[in-house]
């Protein structure tokens, strides 16, 4: 069979020693930069680009690629440790996974996402091999409509995904949407919200107000309460999960590999909702519901799970067509330009030693990283046992550094230092930042899909419900807004959205 | 070695005041260059940059450090370069950005023609008409009859307000006088997607990633928007062909700020254009689609004042501008 021979080819590139050992370095750095907060993966590769000029194709890309999924993993170590989600998608993770760490519990939540990474991270390689071609041949029926309904069923969904008053929630929601308007309208270039503020017309980085919200308000708001802040020292219990968990675990990281793998081959933003739909979903229709936010493993399993997959997915479109899906994809293309290889949809037949060798790496690096992640769970532990008053500054240097790299930008940090600000003012409010992170990411998204869908259309709206796969999911969203809103017009309103 | 930075410094002596020798008896560089490319990385002026960088480095003796200073459009790291002390230790991977911006932004803080010092051309990048396969149109005649009498039933996607690819169609619009929706979108491989998809119709792409996609039959050419046809799609007409006086590349370029010692320039300049006449750098650039154009500075300072001027008629006609 092709696919055997295919994939045979592939794992005889991948399975030599360079490759091998500089996967397990990519593998490796992606961890650490994961696991320092700010350090994104964009940062990390577009500084380690050149180190690639002397590599050949095939294993400047598994390095890369090993540092991009190093970095999935070690990015949910901070945000489960110390709420910093340095990622979109382990906003969501940091929700329960933090609410573990601080009854005891961050050794389980934090094999929790390793283990349901590492299995959606081995389901998606499977389904590259196989489907890669006809997959991203789907993603392109996603025009602009398809993906303006998508993003509303997303924002409808994650109402759930607040565990309080769904006033504050829907409050935070907008505000996002709002915060996601600043910079250059992409249509009419009309600046919007910048002051006149050269640094702030290209909007606002996620990571900026990802880490001043939940990781500056947090160490503020820590710093305020000696009581509450070194809660997490006293009793850590068990490093692994208990039987219990896994038992917990398995549906969840199915569903959210399923979700994932779906949302991960829409090149357009379908990733950045996987971890939020997958633990919205679980809020729905998991037997322990009412734990979540207080620090329930299926809320880590979950979104991790759909998190990996998404990411690994994300790799269809550029791949196959060499369309980049997320800026870590973009520097991809950039090295495979460096190393002379032209993206597009030739690369699979032109260059089948590099794109099955990547493929049959991805796989190897889930792997390594499963075997370099469980054992390191000691050691990451034992990191929140450091006294607060020599852990915090250490939190706060090195996202000063984070936010820093993005853009060698002074304004970032600045910003990152008022966002801690906000962050602590809604702490002491009862507004969740998640909401708000969400709204803050599908805000322009959605604003920039509806304007495209109409420019096309002609202004004729009905574009939304006539194409089918936009109409389903706007149909979908109606039903889900009803359940969540109708209890609101009695007077159990608060009760009924507890519970649902 | 020895000679290369004996004749620098020679030139210097010959051009420079005697309280400045002293200084340029050192060989330049005695501590690593910025070169600021104003893009993100892992795009073509990123990687343009790393390659030139590298190469002039290895030449120079000295180590060239990219930083990437995104935003606004060039802005942001084309004002950085500007204001930097001109002592030759920070560089502009300049572009068309810089000729368009003039005019594009009303509000800008600096007047890059004024602040800077030219050093030289690296190269141009053509772009390319690309159409879907299912549009019933194969020349550039068919494609401007077809989009007249059908121009409220597509759309051109294109990667943002003022981008190079922006401007080719924009002047291409002036010069048919045809009424085809523009649709931004942010960046090059959105807009890709889309048109692969079907969602748009037609494109103005930059021409070594077209390449791909009309190879692979998932995108038709037309046309190229370079004054003559390129090697690289040698059956595509150049536009002009058929719109005599057509023409609309991104250039790329070297440039410093304003009082930059003339002895650096010059050492810059000579090293650079050797750079564009040796296969060692050329074959590394072409995968970009970079064509290598070695020019003076003053021919440099020319073409970018008049590419300044041509930009800023065609965004004035077009009534393209950045609040």
């Amino acid at each position: 069979m092709e696919l055997f021979a295919n994939l045979g080819l592939g794992l005889e590139t991948a399975f030599t020693p360079i490759n091998l050992l500089y996967a397990l370095l990519g593998c490796f750095l992606g961890t650490a930069i994961g696991v320092l907060p700010g350090l994104g993966p964009a940062a990390t590769i577009a500084m380690l680009l050149p180190a690639t000029f002397v590599m050949p194709p095939v294993t400047a890309l598994i390095m890369l690629a090993g540092i991009f999924y190093g970095a999935q993993y070690g990015g949910s170590t901070t945000a489960i440790l110390v709420n910093l989600p340095g990622e979109t998608s382990s906003v969501v993770t940091a929700l329960d996974g933090y609410q573990m760490a601080r009854k005891g519990k961050a050794g389980r939540a934090l094999a929790t996402a390793a283990l349901s990474s590492f299995f959606a991270g081995t389901v998606c390689t499977l389904l590259i091999a196989l489907f890669a071609p006809p997959l991203a041949e789907i993603a392109l029926k996603f025009g602009p409509a398809e993906y303006f309904s998508l993003m509303v069923l997303g924002l409808v969904a994650s109402i759930v995904l607040a565990h309080g008053s769904i006033l504050h929630a829907l409050g935070m929601i907008v505000l996002g949407l709002l915060l996601g308007l600043i910079g250059t309208d992409i249509n009419s270039s009309t600046q919007r919200y910048t002051f006149g503020i050269t640094e702030l017309s290209d909007g606002i980085g996620f990571v900026i107000v990802a880490m001043g919200m939940f990781g500056i308000g947090e160490i503020i708001a820590n710093l305020e309460n000696e009581a509450t802040r070194d809660v997490t020292i006293k009793k850590v219990t068990g490093l692994f999960p208990t039987r219990e968990d896994f038992r917990r675990m398995v549906a969840p990281t199915l569903r959210g590999t399923a979700l994932g793998s779906l949302l991960g081959i829409l090149p357009g933003g379908g990733a950045a909702l996987a971890s939020f739909g997958a633990y919205a979903l679980e809020k729905k229709v998991s037997r322990n519901r009412h734990e979540f936010g207080q620090g329930a493993i299926e809320g880590v399993a979950a979104p991790e799970a759909a998190n990996n997959a998404g990411a690994q997915m994300s790799f269809i479109p550029m791949l196959t067509l060499g369309i980049p899906s997320n800026p870590v994809m973009a520097l991809m293309i950039g090295a495979m330009i460096i190393q002379g290889i032209q993206p597009g949809p030739s690369v699979m037949t032109e260059q089948p030693a590099l794109f099955w060798g990547v493929i049959a790496s991805m796989w190897i690096g889930n792997l390594m990283l499963l075997v370099l992640n469980l054992p390191l769970i000691g050691i990451w532990v034992r990191m929140i046992t450091i006294p607060y008053r020599f852990l915090y500054p250490i939190i706060v240097v090195f996202c000063a550094i984070g936010v820093y790299s993005l853009n060698n930008a002074h304004f970032d940090v600045y910003l990152m230092a008022l966002f801690g600000l906000v962050g602590y003012v809604f702490k002491k409010l009862d507004c969740e930042p998640a909401p708000l992170l969400l709204g803050f990411i599908l805000g322009p998204m959605m604003e920039e899909f509806l304007r495209r869908a109409l420019l096309l259309s002609k202004g004729d709206p009905s574009v939304l419900l006539t194409r089918p796969i936009s109409g389903v999911m706007l149909a979908l969203a109606a039903v889900l807004l009803a359940l969540v809103l109708l209890p609101s017009f009695s007077k159990t309103r608060e009760v009924a959205f507890q519970e649902e | 070695m020895l000679t290369r930075r004996g004749l620098i410094a020679a030139g210097a002596t010959a051009a420079m005041p005697i309280w400045t020798r002293a200084a340029n008896a050192q060989a330049y560089p005695d501590r690593p260059v910025r070169l600021i490319s104003p893009y993100a990385a892992g795009g073509a002026t990123d990687i343009i940059a790393r390659f030139v960088g590298h190469w002039l480095g290895e030449r120079l003796n000295g180590t060239f450090v990219i930083e990437n200073r995104a935003g606004s459009g060039s802005n942001i790291g084309t004002e950085a370069v500007l204001r930097a002390k001109p002592d030759g230790y920070t560089l502009l991977l300049a572009s068309t950005a810089n000729a368009v911006n003039a005019t594009l932004y009303p509000n800008l803080k600096f007047d890059y023609l004024k602040e800077s010092t030219q050093i030289g051309m690296i190269g141009t990048l053509p772009n390319v008409l690309v159409v879907h396969p299912s549009l019933p149109v194969r020349t550039l005649p068919e494609f401007i009859a077809y989009a007249k009498a059908n121009g409220d039933k597509m759309g051109i996607g294109l990667p943002g307000i003022g981008s190079p690819q922006h401007l080719s169609a924009a002047l291409f619009k002036s010069m048919t006088g045809l009424d085809v929706p523009f649709l931004q979108y942010k960046g090059g491989g959105p807009v890709i997607n889309d048109l692969m998809g079907n969602h748009v119709q037609a494109s103005f792409a930059s021409s070594a990633s077209s390449a791909e996609y009309i190879k692979a039959g998932s995108l038709r050419g037309i046309a190229v928007t370079s004054a003559k046809r390129l090697p690289l799609l040698p059956d595509l007409p150049a536009i002009a062909e058929v719109l005599p006086g057509y023409e609309s590349v991104n250039f790329y370029g070297l440039s410093a700020p304003q009082g930059t010692p003339d002895a650096i320039v010059q050492a810059l300049s000579r090293e650079l254009n050797a750079g564009l006449g040796n296969p060692a750098l050329t074959s590394k650039l072409e995968p970009t689609g970079l064509a290598p154009i070695p020019m003076s500075p003053a021919e440099f300072g020319v073409f970018v004042a008049a590419e300044t001027e041509k930009w800023g008629k065609v965004i004035k006609a077009a009534g393209i501008t950045m609040e």
